[in-house]
Order: C-alpha cells, then structure tokens, then sequence
C-alpha cells in the first residue's frame, strides 16, 4: 500500500519537471538560438518477488514471475539541437548558422559557445554580442564600413561608401562531438563538458560544419503547439497519479476503519 | 472461526498489489519504450504479473537520434552487468562519438559500439537510418542495428531504467531480418490512462468489499463470543 502512493509520488515528481522543462521551453520560444529541452523518464528499480523459472513445489516452472515497480525517475532533461526557423532582420551583422555548429565567444576569462548571432559593434569596432562577449577569433571593422557581405563559407568583407574593400576577416564556428553534451550557463551560452567532447574550429561548410549567411537570425526551435501537447499531458498525467495517491489514501483509511 | 478471516485478508492484499502495479504504469506514462504490467491470478488465486509487449504509440520528435520500432524486438545495450534489451531508443552521442542511451551505455550494432563523430558530420543532415536499421552517414553505411527479440517473452525481466534482461541462454536471442526502425520518433509508454483509472477504482471498490466482509465476519465472532454463552 506504502508502495503506491510512493510510485505515484514519483509520477507526480516528474510531470512537475516535465512542466517545469515545458514552461522554459515557452518562456525563450522567441529567444534567438534558443535550442528546446526534453525531460526524459525511466522507469525505477523493481521489486523482484518471484523470479519467473523458479521450479514449484508441484515439479512445474513459474512461467511469469512477479516484479512490482517503484514508479519513474527523470533520466536527463537533454537539449535537442534541431535547427530553428531562419528569420531575416535585415541587419547585416546578424549571423545565422545553417547546419551545424557555434559561434565561439569570450565570456569573461573563458570561452563559451552559443548559436545566436545578432552581433552588433562595440566602442572599438569589434563585433560582440549584445551581452558584450566578443567573437572569437575577434572581427573588428573599420569605422568607415558602410555595407558589410558574407559568404557562405564565412569569409566577412567591409566595404566602404564607395564600393571599396575595407577590410576582410574570417568567421570561424567550432562543432562538438555531442552538441547535446553542452553545459548552458544561460545567456544563450553553452560551455564544453567531458560529455560533450572538446570543441573543434572549422571553416563554415567544410567538415560537416555548418555554413553562414548574414541579414538572418536563427529563430529557437520551440514548436509551442509541441509544448501545449506536453504540457497539457504533463498536467493530466499529474491528475492521474494524484488519484493514485487518493486511492491508496482511502483504502488505507478503509484499512483503519476495521477496528472499531 | 478466524479462520474465516483469511480470505477476505488475502483478498484485500491482492487489492492492494493489484493498486501498486496499476500505480507504478501511471507513473511511467510518459517514460518512452515502457510496457505496462498486468496482475492476473490462478484457479489458487496466485498472483501473477505479467507484461504486455504490446505496441506503443510512436511520437514524432524530430531529433535524428529518437529511434522507435514498431513492430518487434529490442534494441541491444552492452551494460557494466552485461547485454541488456530495451525498447526505449532514446539516444545520445558521448565524447567520443558513440552512440549511447540516456545512461551512458553504448548501444551496440551488429558490429559493437555504434561510433558517429558528429564533430566531422551534420547528424542532424547527414545521419539516416532506414526501417532495416542501417545507420548511414551521408553514403557509407556505417553499422546495422542489432534489432533481436525472444521467443519467450515472460522470461523477460525488468531492472529498471528503461532495460530488460533475458533469464535464460543468450543463444535463445533471435536477430529480427527485418525490423521496422522509424528515425526521429520515440515509442510511447503502451499504458491507458483511462484503463488504467477504471483498474484503480475496481481495485479500491473491491478491497472495500472485503473489508465489509472482515467487519462481518467480526461481527459475527463477536456475537458467537458474547451472545451465545450469555447466562441469563
């Protein structure tokens, strides 16, 4: 009896993680690069109290054995990194990467990856993102840039006013082992782990790496009518093991009301 | 007379298992590759728990390592305690490229380990898996699922996370010739909610029932003790 209402417990348990992964999702659906969450479950350990194959008193084999299980266990909540929509902004220093691989950015005294690249200028004319982090290895245009081109395989040209070349640079994206191994410290910002393996710099389009292309933004990858599926779900598999729990109550109480 | 309590008393344990099992498929609904159980019990009223291996819905993710199969088998996962089998093929590259489940354990192939360097590829452009379960990396066909099942399904047994271990010789392992691997989806758990619902209440419904029955036969205890020897 114990046993139910602590499966359901954890039944309850993770459908709140699944909402609380779900309502995250939501919250950054216009959130550029946002990659979306999954929470995933695996069932506990089982309660083994007959093991099927076990000879009976009669000679005969137990066919099926009895195995009772504790309820579910949140395995990962994992990043699924899908490509998002292409937006185009029309701003020619937002970069969006199709296909595979980040744009590496100094954080502080690190450097972190991320995949949104609406990049604007800082005082000394490189190119940072809106929190301040610069790109790496660092861009800067001259100040007399008026249009600024880039091609596919990442190769960034200024021109100035009147057609001229200014200046040329090399944009340089980094691709992972296993992308959904990723640290995100938030901000947009992923960190390498031992899981994700070490990152790897690459041309845009060679290697599998991913190509760029300026005037776009990649939009995040949450499909909102996906998350109200799930999250209408979560909340009514919430409901159903509440019952559980209300069931295994009454029946213990039932269970009490015997001795009067 | 006490005698007489002991079935009730075993009828309403046999509730009460009947509510865990029911408890514990509610709580995996959404665990993907779970089978639900059932409790049945024999002309003794020796319960037995069985697993239905049926069909789960697939669910379409998008995400190019989200495998389901459809029809039978399992996929094979090389464990620190050995093989074991599962249906969940929700999996993930490690650092060095290969193919493991959510818990770290590498999924294995017809030729071992499944390795995919996703640092050289676009998994997400590149990766293709077709219903037979070749894993193919633009044009080379780099491993084939090792899709197997049993002919005896019950002496399957469950150790949690997702996987199944076989009681009994490896050689029964029957490799599947043609499985159908659907990329980019995940199976479902096979349980009902609503089954499951009309379950519980039939199984809290009935363990009153006993208790009623225990209530009279005390009753009647009581009375026999009480009632029957009374000097007047």
């Amino acid at each position: 009896m114990i046993r139910a209402l602590w499966s359901a417990a954890t039944g309850m348990y993770a459908q709140q993680m699944q909402t609380d992964v779900v309502a995250n999702n939501l919250a950054n659906s216009s959130t550029t690069g946002f990659k979306k969450s999954r929470a995933n479950f695996e069932d506990l350990m089982y309660r083994t109290m007959q093991v099927a194959g076990q000879t009976t008193p009669g000679g005969g084999q137990v066919p099926t054995g009895i195995q009772v299980g504790m309820g579910v266990k949140p395995t990962s909540v994992q990043k699924l990194f899908t490509q998002g929509d292409y937006i185009q902004t029309d701003n020619q220093l937002d970069i969006a990467i199709q296909g595979n691989g980040f744009f590496r950015v100094r954080h502080g005294d690190e450097d972190l990856y991320t995949r949104a690249g609406n990049f604007t200028l800082d005082s000394e004319g490189y190119l940072t993102t809106p929190a301040g982090d610069r790109l790496q290895p660092e861009i800067s245009l001259p100040v007399e840039t008026v249009t600024v081109t880039l091609q596919d395989n990442g190769t960034l040209t200024a021109h100035g006013a009147d057609e001229s070349i200014l200046a040329t640079a090399q944009v340089l994206i980094s691709t992972f082992v296993n992308p959904a191994g990723l640290f995100a410290t938030g901000n947009n910002l992923f960190r390498p782990t031992e899981g994700s393996g070490a990152a790897t710099e690459r041309t845009p389009g060679e290697d599998g790496a991913g190509t760029v292309t300026n005037n776009f933004l990649e939009g995040s990858n949450v499909s909102v009518i996906e998350e109200m599926v799930a999250m209408i779900s979560g909340q009514r598999t919430y409901e159903a093991n509440s019952k559980s729990i209300q069931t295994a109550d009454s029946m213990l109480s039932t269970a009490n009301g015997l001795k009067r | 007379m006490i005698l007489e309590m002991t079935r009730p008393v075993q009828g309403g344990l046999r509730q009460e298992r009947k509510l865990e099992i029911v408890a514990n498929n509610l709580a995996n609904a959404d665990t993907a590759g779970f089978k639900k159980d059932s409790v049945s019990f024999d002309n003794k009223f020796k319960a037995q728990v069985n697993k239905d291996f049926s069909q789960g819905t697939l669910q379409s993710t998008g995400n190019p390592l989200d495998f389901a199969l459809s029809d039978k088998g399992f996929f094979k996962v090389d464990t620190a305690e050995g093989i074991r089998y599962t249906r969940d093929g929700n999996f993930s590259l490690d650092a060095d490229g290969i193919l493991v489940d959510q818990n770290g354990n590498p999924v294995l192939g017809r030729g071992g380990p499944i390795a995919i360097n996703g640092a050289n590829a676009d998994i997400e452009q590149e990766l293709s898996v077709n219903q037979n379960g070749e894993i193919r990396l633009g044009n080379t066909i780099i491993d084939t699922f090792d899709i197997v099942t049993f002919s005896d399904l019950r002496k399957m047994k469950r150790d949690g996370k997702n996987l199944l271990s076989y009681e009994g010789n490896t050689t029964d392992e029957i490799s599947v010739d043609s499985p159908i691997v659907q990329q980019g989806s995940l199976e479902k758990s096979n349980i009902h909610v609503v089954e499951e619902m009309v379950r519980m209440i039939d199984d809290h419904r009935m363990f009153e029932t006993f208790t009623k029955s225990m209530m009279t036969f005390d009753e009647i205890d009581g009375r026999a003790i009480n009632d029957v020897g009374k000097l007047r």
